[in-house]
């Protein structure tokens, strides 16, 4: 289990991670989402153990992340941009994985194969989207028990996605692995994870299971006989309020039964309830944030 | 040091290892393209002072490959993710360079040292050889290291090493004109610590100037192997090991492909450039008149706006920059006057010792009028066919001070005034007189003790020079054109007197 308490990081005078706090259970897939610049390439860097946390701890089964060099032989961190020396192989890069991790052939070999990849061909001659596969064919061939995905989800093509897609729930069946993703596509996102982190301005709005969290949003369309106001829901927990000629569209936080039975008691003579995607999930959190 | 990161290390760069030491240690082999069996030993120092001049540039560019991870934005993650703590990573990759740049050196030497010089060089010589160049190197990677890791881009770096390597020597230099264009007589000791700053700055020239005393210590600048430069090393690697603590292992945020504003990076070595290369154009200026030294100043302004760009990526003209360059040349030359007005900021008044060897020597070398040998010509006048040069050096045996009494006092009046002239006259009324004091402790050897040169003093009289005749040989050549036979020959001062009054004047 991944927990990270009071996280703190400065840059300079720029506090870029503000008193985080964040757990993340085994066989967990966490969708880590926020706008530019709020921190998720810099909280993922600190779970790798690139930065050291300034305040506050990270640990995984209780051992720190960035001081404990057995611990960090557990992760695997795909970043956005991979690195791949000038002139290496599938074959070269083997070698520092070897050494440095305790590393699987056979689950090499089973990756090698699932990806399609040649391993003496020059990775430099590879496309983006090969390149990236190349990164997750090793962050899964080192047997990893906390996987951190930044941005590195984003843009394989729909194969290569459902491939590892596939390997990552093999490898959560077998093992006891965390993964977070951190991705712009949430669509991607809610396709592959079972909970979420939300990020604004260094700290985590929100969180956990998706499913929950996007059962306890929904949209509702409403018709009354005679005309309403906002004020008439003020009991309610709306996350957005809108009108269009006699149907009232208003997205609602609060248990679906609940808030549907309220809804009820004010005597509509429509009433539709949707459900909500993650994006839509995200975007009403960054609404109500930004209000208050 | 961590055993999978060296491992890998070696395994993933054996080739380019293996080219390194190999390119290395034939390059120290062709010293024996020049053995003499009569001078082995020479065989021995030639390999060793090319395995010492390659393990320097091992010693710069193995840290510039092994920590470019550090300056490249996609691989610093990775790298910085691994299960090898900074420390170790640091430790590893100054292990390795260490390796290659003293391992080569090691192989090299002790090739030519037990098939060639075996007998010639003695056990106790190349152990101290061996310590010392393995001790120097690992200093130069610390320090060449840290320098690396105040930079943000490989190329940065790159530059960084470049000139933190050359300050060294940007400073002798400006100390060398300083003391010409300020002190008369360049009033300082020959031992005093500043003509040695240039090297005490750099680990490199520290390395060098042992080596040198280690391998020919008859021939070295150095008298003694020097235990101060030693010392002066380890100061060096504490610093480079505090940098790097705080710079690599205690980093706070990794800003590869960034500006390198580092205060000890761009915005100390331009500014201290910039200002080195100020008071050296300053201090020549009140010595010597401007002498069309605004093309240099614009040369300089030019460079220094290329100096910001490569800092700061942008081209951006402000009037920040011009406003600082234009301070910074009047606060130079405000200093410059300054260190005029108070001759030298009074270093050239420091008492010196007469007597500091046995021998104290009196040199003077003059082109005057033909004549009279105690006037200089004037502009404009012949000097292929009227001009003559004045030479002696005296010499003065301590024990016999007693003797030399009176020609000691009139000769350290000379020299009051010759010094009271450097200041007060300009560059227009200068002089080709040279006058040099020093002292030497054996007649024999060439090594010359607290010297002091005084330029474009006033000529001696020639009742002076009589009375100098006493004392010492003053030869006169004259200057008479290529036709003339007398042309070019050398005559003491009585032949010259002689000769001028007879066959010069018809």
């Amino acid at each position: 289990m991944l927990k990270i308490e009071h996280l703190s990081k400065n840059f300079g005078k720029k506090e870029v991670l503000k008193d985080l706090n964040l757990t993340v259970n085994t066989k967990s897939i966490v969708g880590l989402v926020g706008i530019n610049g709020a921190g998720k390439s810099t909280l993922l860097r600190s779970i790798a153990g690139v930065y050291a946390p300034e305040t506050g701890s990270i640990t995984l089964d209780g051992k720190s992340t960035y001081y404990d060099m057995s611990t960090k032989k557990k992760i695997a961190f795909v970043s956005d941009e991979a690195y791949f020396p000038l002139g290496s192989t599938i074959e070269s890069l083997k070698l520092f994985y070897e050494c440095m991790y305790d590393f699987d052939p056979e689950a090499y070999q089973k990756y090698l194969k699932m990806f399609e990849l040649d391993p003496k061909a020059s990775i430099a001659t590879f496309s983006k989207g090969m390149k990236r596969r190349v990164s997750l064919l090793f962050a899964l061939a080192i047997h990893p028990k906390l996987m951190l995905l930044d941005e590195a989800y984003d843009g394989l093509e729909p194969i290569a996605r459902l491939h590892f897609k596939n390997a990552l729930t093999d490898l959560l069946e077998d093992e006891d692995v965390s993964v977070i993703i951190s991705s712009h596509s949430l669509k991607e996102l809610e396709d592959i994870c079972d909970s979420f982190a939300m990020l604004e301005d260094g700290r985590i709005l929100s969180g956990g299971d998706l499913s929950e969290s996007k059962a306890n949003i929904n949209k509702y369309q409403l018709a009354f006989r005679e005309d309403r106001t906002k004020d008439d829901f003020h009991d309610l927990d709306i996350l957005q309020f809108e009108k269009e000629g006699q149907v009232y569209k208003l997205v609602i936080r609060g248990d679906a039964d609940q808030v549907e039975e309220q809804l009820r008691a004010m005597d509509p003579i429509l009433l539709n309830i949707l459900p909500v995607n993650f994006e839509e999930l995200f975007i009403y959190e960054l609404e109500r944030e930004a209000r208050s | 040091m961590n055993k999978n990161y060296f491992k890998w290390l070696i395994k993933s760069r054996r080739i380019s290892i293996l080219f390194f030491l190999l390119i290395s240690v034939a390059f120290q082999l062709i010293s024996f393209t020049g053995y003499d069996h009569l001078h082995p030993e020479d065989t021995f120092t030639a390999c060793a002072n090319i395995g010492n001049i390659l393990s320097i540039l091992l010693s710069a560019a193995v840290p510039v490959l092994l920590f470019s991870y550090i300056h490249r934005k996609n691989s610093v993650d990775m790298f910085l993710s691994l299960p090898v703590s900074r420390k170790e990573q640091l430790l590893t990759n100054i292990l390795l360079t260490w390796l290659m740049a003293y391992g080569s050196f090691f192989l090299g030497t002790a090739i030519v040292w037990i098939t060639k010089a075996f007998h010639a060089v003695p056990v106790h010589r190349f152990l101290l050889l061996q310590g010392y160049e393995a001790y120097s190197l690992l200093v130069l990677i610390l320090v060449n290291t840290a320098v690396y890791t105040l930079a943000n881009s490989i190329f940065d770096g790159i530059v960084m090493i470049g000139a933190y390597s050359t300050l060294p020597g940007v400073v002798g230099i400006s100390i060398m004109i300083f003391m010409q264009c300020m002190i008369a007589g360049r009033n300082l000791p020959p031992d005093s610590f500043i003509y040695d700053i240039a090297v005490m700055l750099s680990p490199a020239g520290m390395l060098a100037s042992n080596l040198e005393f280690i391998l020919e210590p008859e021939y070295a600048q150095l008298s003694i192997f020097s235990v101060r430069y030693v010392l002066l090393q380890f100061l060096y690697a504490v610093i480079a090991i505090v940098l790097l603590r705080y710079h690599f292992i205690k980093r706070k945020a990794e800003r590869a492909g960034q500006i390198s504003d580092d205060i000890l990076s761009y915005p100390f070595i331009i500014n201290i450039y910039l200002a080195l290369i100020l008071l050296d154009m300053a201090w020549s200026i009140v010595s010597d008149g401007w002498d069309n030294m605004e093309f240099f100043y614009l040369l300089l302004f030019f460079i220094y706006i290329v100096a910001s760009f490569v800092y700061k990526r942008t081209l951006k003209i402000t009037w920040r920059p011009i406003a600082y360059f234009v301070f910074a040349t009047v606060a130079s030359l405000c200093f410059a006057k300054a260190g005029w007005a108070t001759e030298g900021f009074g270093l050239s008044k420091l008492p010196y010792d007469l007597f500091s060897q046995r021998y104290l020597c009196y040199s003077y070398d003059a082109f005057v009028s033909i004549e009279d040998l105690g006037t200089i010509l004037e502009s404009g006048e012949d000097t292929e066919t009227h001009e003559a040069n004045v030479e002696f050096t005296m010499v003065i045996p301590k024990e016999k001070k007693e003797r030399y009494n009176a020609m000691l006092e009139k000769l350290e009046d000379y020299r009051r005034q010759s010094r009271a002239k450097f200041y007060n006259s300009g560059k227009e009324n200068s002089t080709y007189i040279m006058f040099r004091v020093y002292n030497k402790a054996d007649l024999e050897k060439g090594m010359e003790f607290q010297q002091y040169d005084y330029d474009g003093a006033h000529p001696l009289s020639e009742a002076d020079l009589k009375e100098i005749s006493k004392y010492c040989e003053v030869t006169v050549t004259p200057h008479l054109g290529t036709d003339n036979k007398m042309s070019y020959i050398d005559m003491d001062l009585s032949e010259f007197l002689k000769w001028r009054e007879t066959e010069y004047k018809n």
